[in-house]
């Protein structure tokens, strides 16, 4: 059974706008379907705006898809604690004006785990250890705590309700490089050590190429390519996935010639295939036409008109 | 007043010619309630026209910091309390506050970081651009904004900025500082921190041309060394305050000198094969501006006795210029 299954998950968000004018609706999620296998972890990839973080916040029931639906590990909606969030930013996700320890006691209040107040305080030492820190955290406050460590307590309190999903929505991008490490060895040992699965949202492409097994790459609400993660980090086969991994930049590497324009509205998503209006690639046939994603002859799929043309030469020997 | 210029000190100095820019034992530092907080000692270092220095640190290693001291822009609770400045012969500390007006923008130019609060939010973006660039003529736009790529905006500049993205934006603030005021330097702090990955590749493409076509002399804050890898000809390391390596960019990736630079460069998750743990550095860079030795010493896989005492020397080691004790040593 899969850690996660997600069904044509959409989700549309409508805007208002004044007297008279048409209400405009954001297609921030708008098809998209994948599996998580247990114990494996899912890296979720692409630039703002494309509705990953929409996708995080579905998995973890912040938004109610418009359509679609979600299971974990086989069951819609029942369990709260089998799936949990660790978000972006650690200052604005913890109150800075209690202590840590407050923050790691609450979600076992809220689920009424741990009744009894010395078990309560041994569950919250051991999940400080967890995550390696020390008794000494405990009465701290947010303000005294450096990024990095504080975290770790929000990976803590994500695994105080014993959840088996983690869903990683930019967990690095506050932090800086040494620490980023120190975080990116964290995530590993616990996967490893406590048989999770991850879902990790992320813009960072070596972080999702260190971490992930299976990858999704996102444009405009769709997946445009998905697979096995080294086939695709290696081989990337849709010309925006080709587009986003040339863009990372590297020591030894000019800057990639870059794609024309930026990404387009969510409200007004250009028709046929969503990339049509920057890819270097396109026909005609790309306005009209949208490509569902079909299985490529090593597994992956992609979402292109021209996929069977856009072989490397070395694959087509 | 101006602090007294002090002779000596090892500068970088730069390859390509006589400096425009001479930085020498500089050093900020901010009062706070809990005292006297150095944030940027002893830097030194020397950028030649048409150069592009890149500065790169983690957070809190006061590139930042000496990028605002550059402008003599620093908050009020921040001062320059040694060191020198040159600016193509003139010394920037000496200078009254009026003098370093006329300097601002004109000869020395900033792209900000967040391109959304350097701009009014109320103003059109057109009626911005009028602001400051005197005498912009139609003629003049469409050459400005071609130059930067958005020639699709030219109709829209009635609209005000929310209606344009970032990246257009920064492209915005590139067009008026680099080429409408074609300054002698130009000032980067993390132009491209807050973009996409595919806007940022425009934007780096879009700055390394222009140093190209118009030679651009520049100093690039980031703390991405991606980025600082691919618009830098030389590249200085910040920690704690401190400039602990300057290096040509190659050489600097190909033979990192500072055991801070090599632990920098092996944290980096390309390094490693997936699933590996990566190299980190132990401990935290909390309170190290205020240590006598080395900085960097607490955190050290290589330190001595004298490191946690002495702050060490620049030394010169092949092209790099290197404050280490064991500079030069097979570590």
């Amino acid at each position: 059974m899969s850690a996660v299954r997600a069904e044509d998950l959409r989700k549309h968000y409508r805007i208002r706008s004044g007297r008279g004018g048409e209400d405009r609706v954001v297609h921030a999620v708008d098809g998209v379907s994948f599996e998580v296998p247990e114990g494996r972890t899912l890296a979720i990839i692409g630039e703002s705006g494309c509705g990953k973080s929409t996708i995080a916040r579905m998995l973890v029931r912040l938004a109610e898809p418009t359509e679609g639906r979600i299971l974990v590990h086989g069951a819609e909606g029942v369990d709260r604690r089998a799936i949990q969030l660790v978000s972006q930013n650690p200052w604005s996700a913890l109150n800075r004006r209690k202590s840590i320890r407050h923050a790691l006691e609450q979600p076992l209040a809220v689920h009424g785990l741990y009744p009894d107040k010395a078990a309560r305080a041994a569950r919250v030492r051991e999940l400080l250890h967890l995550v390696g820190l020390t008794d000494e955290y405990l009465g701290r406050r947010p303000g005294g705590v450096s990024g990095g460590e504080l975290q770790r307590v929000t990976v803590a309190r994500a695994l105080a309700v014993e959840p088996r999903v983690l869903v990683l929505d930019e967990p690095t991008a506050s932090l800086d490089v040494s620490v980023k490490a120190l975080l990116v060895n964290l995530l590993l040992d616990l996967k490893r050590r406590l048989g999770l699965s991850y879902v990790l949202i992320t813009h960072e492409i070596d972080i999702a190429r260190h971490l992930a097994d299976e990858v999704a790459v996102m444009y405009l609400g769709r997946f445009v390519e998905t697979g096995d993660a080294e086939r695709i980090f290696s081989a990337p086969r849709h010309p925006y996935t080709r587009a986003l991994l040339a863009a990372v930049p590297g020591p030894g590497r000019e800057p990639a010639a870059p794609l024309q324009g930026e990404v387009p509205s969510a409200v007004a998503p250009p028709s046929g295939c969503r990339f049509h209006t920057r890819c270097p690639m396109a026909v005609d046939a790309c306005a009209r036409t949208e490509p569902a994603l079909e299985p490529d002859q090593d597994g992956r799929l992609v979402a292109c008109l021209r996929a069977d043309e856009l072989l490397s030469p070395a694959e087509t020997v | 007043m101006a602090p007294e210029p002090k002779a000596g000190g090892a500068a970088a100095p730069s390859p390509a010619g006589p400096a425009l820019l001479s930085v020498r034992d500089l050093a900020v530092t901010f009062r706070t309630r809990d005292g006297e907080v150095p944030a940027v000692r002893e830097v030194s270092f020397d950028l030649a026209r048409g150069e592009i220095l890149g500065l790169v640190g983690e957070s809190g290693s006061g590139k930042s910091t000496l990028l605002t001291a550059l402008m003599r822009m620093l908050p009020r609770n921040a001062g320059i309390t040694a060191g020198h400045i040159g600016f193509d012969g003139t010394d920037l500390l000496a200078l009254r506050e009026d003098g370093m007006r006329r300097l601002r923008g004109d000869r020395i130019g900033l792209i900000p970081q967040r391109p959304m609060t350097s701009l009014s939010p109320t103003t059109s973006v057109g009626r911005q651009l009028r602001w400051h660039l005197d005498g912009l003529d139609e003629g003049r736009l469409k050459e400005l904004l071609g130059g930067v790529g958005l020639g699709a905006v030219l109709d829209r500049l009635d609209s005000y900025p929310f209606e344009f993205s970032g990246g257009q934006l920064q492209r915005l603030l590139i067009a008026v500082a680099a080429l409408g005021k074609q300054p002698d330097l130009l000032l980067a702090d993390e132009p491209t921190t807050t973009l996409d990955a595919t806007v940022q590749a425009q934007v780096l493409r879009l700055l390394l041309e222009l140093r190209d076509r118009v030679g651009l002399t520049m100093v690039f804050v980031t703390h991405d060394l991606g980025v600082i890898s691919q618009v830098s000809d030389r590249i200085g390391v910040m920690y704690a305050g401190r400039l602990v390596e300057v290096a040509p960019a190659r050489e600097l990736f190909d033979a990192p000198r500072h055991p801070y630079t090599r632990a920098l460069l092996e944290a980096i998750p390309g390094r490693h094969r997936r699933g590996e743990p990566l190299r980190s550095i132990p401990g935290t860079v909390t309170g190290a501006n205020r240590l006598p030795g080395c900085p960097f010493a607490p955190r050290c896989a290589a330190v001595v006795d004298r490191c946690h005492e002495e702050n060490p020397e620049v030394r010169e080691v092949g092209e790099s210029l290197v404050r280490c004790h064991r500079a030069g040593e097979d570590l």
